[in-house]
Order: structure tokens, then sequence, then C-alpha cells
């Protein structure tokens, strides 16, 4: 944890909480980013969001560990965890995943602009189609590594598993990615 | 095609150099392997791509403003709760002063008023004795003695030291032996 934070941390334990504000909006796009990608729903993803800094402000006074990105980030997870737990399995796709059809629907309609910035936004957007269809424990080593820039020790930590298993999940993940998105960079590259 | 183990190996150091967590042991060893492996090399390229893809694609939803808003009322209000709570954790031991200090006024004046001297001329010989000869001074500084122990009292009782059964007992026994009484066991002053 850089001393800004921490500092912004300390101000925050004594009142301050405009160093709060500055906290949360840091941490926010990493946060959201991960917890979105995770549920495939926005409604989900808010509820998770606010529900995570409940839980961190509760316990902020007794945090004292190095990390508070990858500490947060544990608590988002777990939350994640705690909602597939509880999601009901005949919930259907169509309602649950709300995400992928508005992914999916952005994709198909044709861009009119074809200059670089919406070449990356749709690169970016199959990515993340590509990600979502990502068995659970392989998307959520991807996300955290890409999403939470946590590193591989910090992410074997979140899911409890030996730093050998984050790893092949990610190789895993990547192998499946590289399949999906194997037109796009062979589109990117060129003909060689 | 089946994966080469030291392949296997090099992908998972790929991951890792990465994210930047690679011994320099490791990233020579790697480079050793990138440079006769071309699947590997290949793998790194594509890895390295997808990464920065991602990254660059500028993503990255954000929570609606209604959401960062609950967050940061939720957390005002769990400051004013937790300084509330401390207000009340600090007054407490004021309370428990204030009530050790009434127990030792009454205690006192319930010996006072009960002794059978008390209710006697022999109230307080000492005080008696020193006003009627004229000895105010000394007489003046017992009685602020008095009031530097009772202060002394809620000082130790705000610092969370409860006044135990003995320390009344001790701090009754000093009021009294100011007052002019003889008590057996008496503590020096």
């Amino acid at each position: 944890m850089d001393d800004d934070e921490k500092d912004l941390i300390t101000r925050y334990l004594n009142g301050d909480i405009k160093a709060l504000e500055v906290l949360v909006k840091r941490f926010s796009p990493k946060l959201f980013g991960y917890i979105i990608n995770m549920t495939r729903n926005r409604e989900v993803a808010e509820d998770i969001y606010q529900e995570t800094w409940k839980k961190a402000l509760l316990n902020l006074s007794s945090f004292k560990k190095k990390n508070f990105s990858g500490w947060i980030m544990r608590i988002a997870r777990n939350l994640v965890i705690d909602f597939y737990r509880q999601k009901k399995p005949n919930v259907s796709l169509d309602t649950e995943d709300d995400f992928n059809t508005s992914l999916r629907n952005s994709l198909q309609a044709p861009s009119k602009a074809p200059d670089e910035q919406v070449q990356t936004t749709e690169l970016g957007n199959k990515i993340r189609l590509a990600i979502s269809t990502l068995p659970r424990e392989q998307r959520d080593v991807f996300l955290m590594r890409t999403e939470a820039d946590l590193s591989f020790s910090e992410i074997c930590k979140a899911q409890g598993v030996s730093i050998n298993t984050a790893l092949a999940r990610m190789q895993y993940a990547v192998a499946k990615l590289r399949t999906a998105l194997k037109y796009e960079y062979k589109q990117k590259e060129g003909p060689k | 095609m089946k994966k080469h183990p030291q392949c296997d190996e090099a992908q998972k150091l790929i991951l890792l150099e990465e994210a930047g967590e690679l011994s320099l042991k490791d990233v020579s060893r790697l480079q050793n392997h990138l440079a006769s492996c071309e699947t590997c090399s290949e793998y790194k390229s594509t890895y390295t791509n997808i990464i920065l893809s991602y990254k660059n694609a500028n993503i990255t939803e954000a929570p609606s403003e209604d959401a960062i808003k609950q967050v940061l009322s939720q957390a005002t209000f769990l400051r004013e709760k937790e300084k509330a709570s401390r207000h009340s954790r600090r007054s407490l031991p004021m309370l428990a002063a204030l009530a050790a200090t009434l127990t030792i006024l009454l205690a006192a004046r319930f010996i006072f008023v009960l002794n059978p001297r008390a209710n006697s001329n022999e109230t307080a010989p000492l005080i008696v004795a020193e006003s009627q000869n004229g000895n105010y001074a000394a007489r003046e500084s017992r009685i602020k003695y008095m009031h530097s122990l009772l202060d002394l009292v809620s000082e130790e009782d705000i610092d969370n030291t409860a006044l135990d059964n003995g320390a009344t007992k001790s701090l009754a026994d000093r009021l009294l032996i100011l007052e002019g009484f003889d008590l057996p066991d008496t503590l020096e002053i």
C-alpha cells in the first residue's frame, strides 16, 4: 500500500470524508470492472459494489495489511461467490445476462466510423465477450490480473489456491481467449 | 498437440514475467527457452496482445453516481456512529468516577454522622484545636489537600483506573484522618 493510500485511510478514520471520496473514486473502476465482469449484471454488480465498500469501511480501523487493493478485491470476490451460491439454478439466462446481451448488440451494430479508437473499443468488447464465456474460476483469475492489477501471489491468496493452480487457470483462460480471438489477431497482424 | 513439460513451465514464467513477479534467475532461464522455442515465443506475443488490448480498450465500466453517493453516505454514517460510541465510551469512566466520589463522600458522611464521637464535641478535634489555636493556615492546607484528593479520584477514573474497594477505603480513611479522627490502622498521610 503506498503512503498516499495509507494517509487517505488514516484521514478518513480521523473523520475526513473527503479523503475517503478520493479512495473510493480511485478504486471504483478496478473494483466495479471486476464485479460487473464476474456477475454480468449491472444491478447485481452495483449491489455487490456497495456491499464491498460497506464491509471494507466496517473493518477499515483494523486493516493493517500492506495491499489495500488486494484486500478490497478479496472482499468483492467473496461477495461474488456468495452471490453465485445464493443464485437459484433456474434463473433465466436472458434476465441474468443483460450484460452479454447489450455487449452482443453493440457488436452486431455496424460501426460507421472505423477509426482506430472504434477498432480498439470493438476489439476490447470482443475480448470482454470472450472473457464472459470463460469458466468462473478462469474468468476470476483473468479479471483479477487485468482489471484489478493483482499479482499472482495476491490472486492465489484471494482464491485460496496454490500459485501453480492460479497460473494454470490463467493458462487455460489464455488458451480459450486465443482460440476465440484468433481471427481478430490474424486481421490485426495482417497477412504474413 | 501435446505440450512439452518445459513449455508448460515457460508459459507460467511468461505469465509471472508480465506481472513483474519473476526473479532475475528465472528471467534468464525464460529468455534461453524463448530463444529456441517458437511456440512459447508466439504464446508470449499473444498473451501480451490480449492483456494490452483489454487494458487499452478502455472498456471498464464505472459504477453509477448514485452507487458512489450511497457508499459515501454510508461512510459518513459509520464515522458518526463511531464518533458517538467513542464519546459514550469516554463518558463511562467519568460517570464511574463521579459515582466513586459520591460513594466516598457518602461513606465519610455516614461515618461522621453515625460515629458517637462525631455527634459530640470531638467531631473534628484536630480542626477544632487548630481553630481554637488560631492556626488557620494549617487548617486551610489540610482542606486544600482534601480537595486535591477528591480531584485525584476523578482523574484516576478518567484514565480508566476504576477505584476498587481498597482504594476507596484508603481515600475515605485519609479524609477522616484529615478531619482529625484517630482511626485504628490509619494510613500515613
